[in-house]
């Protein structure tokens, strides 16, 4: 007898958070100290591109001392520079989040019954409106110099190297060492660099995404210029929107090697897959596509119907604890990822966002007699406690304690710094019909080729949800624990397990090739197989039991059972 | 059950369809690019261009040099010469291939208000930049014939102009080392 127990944990590890890059960013970080060489470890980024046009959301994310943060980017044309919002990141990683789960069949009697097991998870993911604008002409590189959100930006002419470099240096956009040697390919007549800083008694937690709209025809990342500011194996996270399938244009593909994957443990090694593979493909330059698909898992994630009310109904609160409360109940508490809708969290775990929380403060601030007894966020979370009775009890806590609250001007400022970035990166999700989440590795050495990302509509949707089987024979009084199993992937690799999967990892994982193919993909057309790896694969030996049959196999094995069948009848 | 035809009513019939076809030949128009409408007729003929040194329309042909991009590409101005009768909303879309072997080099499209009033011609106002380098992988077009494949489109993506062009890439005297590391795919 076979039972099939299909049983997927899902979120069993949120393993998002075990990677925290330290900083990220499209362009380039540039501290202060020169000699400071390793600053940057992952870039996240959305682009949509169509008719010549390309918006791009970059992450920026800093850890570092506040006045030590720079950042620069080449451009095409002075952009259309708006500040982005944190919580397009949070969604896109856990909607598209590629999950990797174990199905169990088990026969025989198991003693623990019908509950098995399974496993599975998210692969742990890697990468981990202008004012006082005062453009001035003449000789300096200067076009735009202004600021917007945390940030003060210049926008500067690349059109001579030394001119654009001195100019960085004389107002405190530094730049870091090596940038000299590899800027060159950038600086051309109408070329321009967006350079930011944050503006002085701004936190490096006051750092928010930026958001570019520039004439190009083809979203492409300036690695070179990343490469002199890089933490090795720097992950680089794209999600594309358009009208079909994205590719990397100028880098290859890979397939990795699932049978390599620890699939028991929500395929926390997954990471480390991806950087073994792509390193097996040419220059080690290739993207491994995690999820191509409808755009509409993000649908209304971030700009559903009613989420945050209207500017007028937040205006009408009339004091700080009714307007606090407003939004702790109209949505601004970014729902559970992956969880669509708003709502968020039971109240005790809710925290406004640092950037939403960073407005609130500024006229609704934080007791300093509170120190010690409550933090910011639980000041904002139970204000009517601290506001009320708290304040009553404790009077002298609150000597000097002023309140700047203006409700129209702080729903202004929220609805203009909050809302409209939510739901014009929310709108991105309406307007094009797919995304596509790339994912790759790359070390400073090896960022000598700038990826250009296009598309191919005819390519087929890749899930981010994989599945292996565990078949498990538990004999007269075994456990799905202990009894002898067979784990087959997703790709058909056959591992044996002859103690059982408790003993898991009892096989090593690096063994043999990473990626199972490496391929082209280009603007039309199927993928061109460059490198294929089943036969290798297929072939080590000393792999604690490894077994593989080879998806190929396995479809030709279904394709003579068929045609037996057939001409049986 | 089926009976075949006899094979000699299969060959007449493929005559017979053959010269009806041959009504129609004559110099075939530039094929359209993908998403094309063919039965709406392609009566217009696009003139593709480049610019000159001074700016200026030159018809596209002969070697085309590579235009270092800010963002550290290579790309090809291309200007776009309309026939009589565009108005409204229009759509440019453009295909680049290797001649000599039909593979696809740059594919993307650009769209233009050209007003309301029919115009007796229309250029494009400013050069299309049309993405050359990097390229794809596998894919060199240094020294090669590139064919540039223009149709155009309506408001109601009707197609009623096309056009083709080929050129020669080269990198270029200023562009050295760089543009040759990135344009051979």
């Amino acid at each position: 007898m076979i039972r099939t127990v299909s049983s997927i944990v899902l979120g069993a590890a949120l393993a998002v958070a075990l990677w925290t890059p330290r900083a990220e960013a499209c362009g380039c970080f540039a501290p202060p100290d020169p000699t400071v060489p390793i600053v940057q470890a992952g870039e996240r980024i959305l682009f949509a591109a169509e008719n010549g046009k390309v918006t791009a959301h970059i992450q920026i994310q800093y850890a570092g001392d506040a006045k030590d943060f720079g950042w620069l980017l080449p451009l095409p044309s002075v952009p259309t520079l708006k500040v982005g919002t944190e919580e397009l990141f949070t969604q896109l990683i856990a909607t598209t989040q590629p999950r990797y789960f174990v199905q169990v069949q088990a026969t025989g009697n198991c003693l623990n019954g019908r509950g098995g097991f399974g496993f599975g998870g998210l692969a742990p993911s890697a990468a981990g409106g202008a004012e006082n604008d005062s453009s001035r002409a003449g000789e300096t590189p200067l076009v735009i110099q202004s600021s917007i959100g945390p940030y003060d930006y210049a926008v500067l002419k690349a059109d001579n190297k030394d001119a654009m470099l001195k100019w960085l240096a004389d107002n405190r956009y530094f730049i870091p060492v090596g940038t000299e040697d590899v800027v060159g390919p950038y600086i051309n007549p109408g070329a321009y660099f967006l350079a930011l800083k944050l503006q002085s008694g701004k936190a490096a937690g006051d750092i928010q995404p930026v958001v570019l709209e520039y004439p190009s025809q083809l979203p492409m990342i300036p690695i070179i210029l990343t490469s002199v500011a890089a933490n090795p194996n720097m992950g680089i996270q794209v999600w594309m929107l358009g009208n079909g399938r994205a590719i990397p244009r100028n880098y290859r593909h890979v397939v990795i090697n699932d049978s390599q994957l620890d699939w028991f443990n929500q395929a926390r090694n997954y990471n480390d897959v991806v950087i073994r593979a792509v390193s097996e493909a040419p220059e080690k330059h290739a993207f491994v596509t995690e999820y191509a698909g409808p755009a509409d898992v993000m649908r209304d994630v971030l700009d559903g119907p009613g989420r945050f009310g209207t500017q007028d109904a937040l205006a009408s609160q009339q004091t700080p604890i009714d307007f606090v409360e407003h939004l702790f109940n109209n949505g601004f508490i970014p729902p559970p990822a992956n969880q669509p809708g708003f709502g968020g969290p039971v109240r005790f775990q809710q925290v406004l966002p640092p950037a939403l929380k960073s407005i609130v403060l500024s006229q609704i601030p934080y007791p300093a007699a509170l120190r010690g007894v409550a933090d910011e966020d639980e000041f904002l979370r139970r204000i009517d406690f601290y506001l009320g009775s708290y304040r009553q009890q404790n009077p002298q806590a609150f000597v000097g304690y002023e309140s700047r609250f203006d409700p129209q001007t702080l729903a202004a400022e929220i609805f203009e710094k909050v809302v409209k970035p939510a739901r014009e990166a929310g709108a991105l999700f309406k307007q094009f019909p797919t995304l596509t989440r790339l994912y790759t590795t790359l070390s400073p050495q090896d960022m000598t080729r700038d990826p250009v990302f296009s598309y191919n509509p005819t390519l087929a949707p890749v899930s981010r949800d994989h599945t292996a089987t565990y078949e498990v024979n538990c004999g007269i009084a075994g456990d799905t624990f202990s009894s002898p199993g067979r784990l087959v992937t997703e790709q058909g690799w056959s591992l044996k397990y002859p103690n059982g999967r408790q003993q898991n990892p009892e096989r090593e994982l690096v063994v043999g090739p990473s990626a199972l193919r490496v391929e082209t993909l280009a603007e039309e057309g199927a993928p061109i197989v460059d490198l294929d790896n089943s036969l290798p694969i297929r072939k080590v030996e000393g792999c604690g039991g490894c077994s593989a049959v080879s998806p190929m196999g396995l479809g030709l094995v279904a394709l003579l059972a068929a045609l037996r069948r057939r001409r049986g009848t | 059950m089926r009976r075949a035809l006899p094979a000699s009513v299969v060959r007449g019939t493929l005559v017979v369809v053959a010269a009806l076809s041959c009504l129609r030949c004559g110099p075939p128009p530039p094929p359209p690019v993908d998403g094309g409408t063919p039965d709406a007729g392609i009566d217009g003929v696009i003139v593709l261009g480049t610019t000159t040194d001074t700016g200026g329309f030159t018809p596209l042909e002969g070697p085309v040099d590579g235009i270092p991009g800010s963002q550290g590409g290579f790309h090809v101005n291309v200007l776009y010469r309309l026939p009589e009768g565009a108005a409204g909303a229009i759509t440019f879309e453009h295909q680049v291939r290797r001649v000599r072997d039909e593979r696809l080099v740059s594919r993307g499209s650009r769209m233009y208000d050209v007003g309301l009033t029919r115009v007796p011609t229309w250029e494009t106002p400013s050069p299309v930049t049309v993405f050359m380098c990097p390229t794809p992988v596998g894919v060199d077009i240094i020294g090669e014939a590139l064919r540039f494949t223009v149709t155009v489109k309506d408001a109601e993506g009707r197609v009623f102009a096309a056009g083709t062009g080929t050129a020669t890439f080269q990198c270029g005297a200023s562009a050295g080392a760089f543009c040759a590391s990135i344009c051979k795919g």
